[in-house]
């Protein structure tokens, strides 16, 4: 149980990033506690555990969606559409569900490899080394995805008139 | 706090601040909308621990799920690349019985062969040492081909015999076929007949049956007991009598090498099949 209280919520931020659902990641996050008792016996400390856990959580996300890898999701609202970018300037008063809002908009529009590299970066707190653990890629590799990442997600704000800055509280 | 030991090189800080924040944003929230989750798993992982374990002594591969596989997939695999396997052997063995015969049936020394007959680049050489025996039209044209021969064919009816000597068999009713040389051409239906290309002069020489020998300025038939010769394209060829009407001994020399190693293929190959009874 120790585990889980350690990251479930990790987990289920990841979980609900990659599906877009919240029943979704709370099954999906179940499964792979469970997994992770079946298998316990092989893992063989805390930092592993912690690579097994969103490695298993991966695989969990990409079978539940059938979409391809590059493929961004779909972005909610009228708003985040390409077509007809809202541009908002000058930005004042922020409320935070709009910030958020606008930062899960920005994550949504990353392909499926990217934002599966930022959201383990930051919903499950993986270190570089972890990532390059749990995804299958030297360390240098991981870093310059995610900085490219990054950057894709920096740019879609601008183009809504939004930096990073303007999302902090 | 920073959770991570490490950094990312040219990392905007106020990106990465706002990415941490906007994480705990929203980790609290889906938290927020699923309550008792850890009742809920600690009830799942209560019931998986009264499950009986798999029994001791059995060697389980333990690997984190993107590699870890079913038994029965794996099995299955198993399955799948044995069955693969069992119909290349079988197809490879159909293919050896049931391939038509190499159209090269013979070659010895050194025989260089460019090009293909489809396209009409077939180039077929001998050196000093080389023979060779080629079908064309499935076997009913015999090329047998002597030492240092240069040889084009452009098709299944029709060569180009540019240096040596080439003897011809030409099932009956095979349709026409046309030796071409710079001197001129030999028509056949229907006969076995050789050309040599000597110095400054074709021999065509003929066992049975009829050709027709041409160029630019004439032409004459050819039958067995006479020879036809033709010095220059500019001149007409004329008929000598011949009192070697056999095919040489080179050619008969190719045919039983040939035939020789048709056979031992044969023997080959049927030693290898599996035999029932014995």
């Amino acid at each position: 149980m120790v585990v889980v209280e350690a990251f479930h919520r990790r987990l289920l931020g990841y979980l609900y990033i990659q599906t877009g659902s919240h029943d979704l990641a709370d099954d999906l996050a179940q499964e792979v506690f469970l997994a992770a008792y079946e298998q316990r016996k092989a893992i063989r400390s805390e930092k592993a555990l912690k690579s097994w856990l969103f490695t298993v959580a991966c695989r969990k996300a990409s079978r539940s969606q059938p979409r391809t890898r590059t493929q961004p999701l779909p972005e909610p609202g009228a708003a985040d559409d390409p077509s007809s970018p809202e541009v908002i300037s000058p930005w004042s008063g922020m409320q935070r569900e709009k910030a958020i809002e606008f930062m899960e908009g920005a994550l949504r529009t990353l392909p499926a490899e990217d934002r599966e590299l930022v959201t383990l970066r930051y919903f499950g707190e993986l270190s570089i080394k972890e990532l390059s653990e749990t995804l299958q890629m030297p360390m240098g590799t991981v870093g310059v995805k995610l900085g490219r990442a990054l950057e894709k997600m920096k740019k879609h704000l601008l183009a809504r008139g939004v930096t990073f800055g303007d999302l902090l509280p | 706090m920073n959770p991570f030991p490490d950094e990312i090189a040219g990392l905007d800080p106020q990106m990465d601040a706002a990415l941490r924040d906007f994480a705990d944003e929203v980790r609290e929230e889906v938290a927020g909308r699923a309550p008792g989750f850890a009742d809920r798993m600690r009830a799942r992982l209560a019931e998986a621990r009264r499950k009986p374990e798999r029994p001791r002594g059995r060697v389980v591969e333990i690997v984190p799920e993107r590699r870890a596989q079913a038994p029965g997939g794996r099995k299955s695999w198993i399955a799948a690349v044995a069955a693969m396997l069992l119909l290349v052997i079988a197809a490879s063995y159909l293919r050896g019985l049931w391939s038509p015969r190499d159209p090269v049936r013979f070659r010895e020394g050194g025989v260089a062969i460019t090009g293909n007959l489809e396209q009409g680049t077939l180039r077929i050489v001998t050196d000093a040492a080389g023979g060779c025996v080629r079908e064309l039209d499935g076997g009913r044209i015999v090329l047998y081909i002597h030492h240092g021969t240069d040889l084009g064919v452009a098709s299944s009816r029709e060569v180009k015999l540019d240096e040596g000597e080439l003897w011809v068999n030409v099932r009956p009713a095979s349709g026409p076929f046309r030796v071409v040389t710079d001197f001129g051409n030999v028509d056949v239906k229907g006969t076995v007949f050789g050309v040599n290309l000597a110095g400054q002069q074709a021999l065509i020489r003929i066992e049975r049956g009829e050709v027709s020998v041409q160029n630019s300025a004439g032409s004459v038939s050819l039958v067995p007991g006479r020879r036809a010769r033709v010095s220059g394209a500019g001149v007409a060829p004329v008929t000598e009598p011949e009192s070697n009407t056999l095919t040489p001994d080179w050619v008969w020399n190719l045919e039983e090498k040939a035939n020789g190693a048709a056979e031992d293929q044969y023997y080959r190959s049927s030693h290898k099949q599996p035999s029932k009874g014995n």
